[in-house]
């Protein structure tokens, strides 16, 4: 199914998780993240993502020099970003719960998305 | 996690240089928190999945904006404040210059300029006063040819103070100077520069117009001069003659002489305030200016009723009463008319015969 749309609303909130752990730069999320199962993420959807988390003061960003290649710029997450990761989260489950009921209750067919025999 | 420092490709460089372009709509600090890094990502993504990763730089921007929060489509580039634009020329200007005169076979030559400033100030200064001076209402015709069209007090009072306040910006003193270099306004700046600049165009335009200054003010004088010609009546030695004492040959003094030049033209004396003072001859009901002496009243008299009292009127007393004969070679001399022996004996000494022929020869 096409993730992209879906994506749109949460892709903050999996990038929060990806950094909560350690601190990354760009690519290195969008690594975590598409190993993590979000196969189609655009990398220039995260990079613009950690862009905004950081002006909202979510994420902090210090840049490593390097001595014969381009500057890496990483990306950690702050206290403000933590708080924001727990709400999210909270968020989501509750959200998702709910969903789950809904498609539980009218679904027809018991079936398995995706998959064919 | 991979750290490995890779060069920039080319083609990750020119990639990245485009999507920036397309970014370039939006402030600066964020255009550079968004594609700060961004080379390295992506040299990153080339390297493991090659460089057909790249794509369409336009579609990668407006997803990169788009994530950012920013509007897709790059709006058009709202202009930083016209004075940011321009404090930066102002400041790339200065750099130029910096560089131009910080050049070795420059550097020398600037300064001993640099040294010259206070007659820079001065010559501003100049430049400043004259332009106040132009604009003073009014025209005074007898200013300074380098001050011209104020009174001379005026011009000078005018110029220290322009001199006083141009040292003093130059000293960065008063406004628009500044004590130390750099810490102008953007106004402070502007103002100054079109000040100067101001200054360095109308010299030439003000040395034209001295120049136009003291040609007219020839023209005036000469003007003047001719006037003074056409308008004077007889003129001795570039004096005005205002009455005149006849004597005759034999040196007695003449009353009623009329006078007449060449071409028959009445010998009329004409000077200030004349008719105030004197009264001339009459023909029939005319004044007739050209008949000596004119007699002279006692107090000038300028109205009609006072013109018509002759009370205090009389002829002038000659400087002399008489004056010694005179005769001429056409004036056949009566006996009384023996020429003084004194003069011939005065002739021989100077040992030249006035009566010898002019043909020259020698003994």
């Amino acid at each position: 199914m096409d993730q992209t749309q879906l994506l749109k609303g949460v892709l903050d909130l999996a990038v929060l998780a990806v950094v909560e752990g350690e601190d990354g730069y760009g690519y290195d999320i969008v690594r975590r993240l598409r190993d993590g199962g979000l196969r189609e993420v655009g990398d220039a959807s995260v990079y613009g993502t950690l862009r905004r988390l950081y002006a909202a003061g979510a994420l902090t960003s210090y840049v490593v020099p390097s001595e014969s290649g381009p500057h890496r710029k990483y990306y950690g997450i702050t206290p403000v970003g933590r708080g924001q990761l727990h709400e999210q989260r909270t968020d989501w489950y509750a959200f998702a719960s709910t969903l789950d009921g809904l498609l539980a209750s009218t679904a027809p067919h018991s079936t398995t998305p995706g998959v064919s025999a | 996690m991979s750290t490995t420092d890779l060069p920039v490709r080319p083609d990750v460089a020119g990639f990245v240089d485009r999507v920036r372009d397309l970014l370039s709509d939006l402030p600066e600090e964020d255009r550079l928190e968004l594609t700060e890094g961004l080379e390295a990502d992506l040299a990153d993504q080339v390297a493991e999945q090659g460089a057909d990763v790249l794509g369409d730089a336009v579609a990668y921007a407006r997803e990169l904006r788009t994530a950012a929060g920013f509007d897709p489509v790059p709006g058009r580039r709202p202009s930083p404040p016209a004075g940011v634009m321009l404090l930066e020329q102002l400041d790339a200007a200065r750099a130029w210059f910096d560089l131009q005169v910080s050049r070795p076979r420059v550097v020398s030559a600037w300064r001993v300029l640099v040294t010259l400033r206070p007659a820079w100030w001065v010559l501003r200064a100049w430049a400043a006063s004259v332009v106040v001076a132009l604009l003073w209402p009014g025209w005074y015709d007898y200013g300074l040819t380098w001050l011209p069209g104020v009174h001379p007090a005026i011009g000078l009072l005018m110029l220290a103070v322009c001199v006083v306040g141009s040292a003093l910006v130059g000293l960065g003193v008063l406004w628009p100077g500044a004590r130390t270099p750099g810490s102008r306004s953007l106004l402070a700046r502007v103002v100054l520069l079109a000040l100067n600049l101001c200054a360095i165009v109308s010299l030439p335009v003000i040395n034209g117009e001295l120049d136009q200054q003291s040609w007219s003010r020839y023209n005036q004088g000469y003007g003047e001069a001719e006037l003074f010609m056409t308008e004077s009546g007889v003129l001795n030695g570039g004096r005005e003659v205002c009455n005149i004492a006849a004597y005759d040959a034999s040196g007695q003094p003449l009353t009623g002489v009329q006078l007449f030049d060449q071409e028959g033209r009445p010998l009329d004396v004409r000077c200030w305030d004349q008719q105030a003072r004197t009264v001339p001859w009459i023909l029939g009901d005319v004044a007739r200016w050209n008949v000596f002496p004119l007699a002279e009243r006692e107090r000038p008299a300028r109205t009609s009723a006072r013109r018509a009292d002759l009370g205090e009127t009389a002829f002038p007393v000659p400087d002399r009463a008489t004056t010694p004969e005179v005769t001429h070679p056409l004036v056949s001399p009566g006996p009384a008319d023996e020429p003084q022996p004194d003069r011939a004996e005065r002739r021989e000494k100077a040992g030249e015969g006035r009566e010898t022929p002019r043909n020259d020869r020698r003994p």
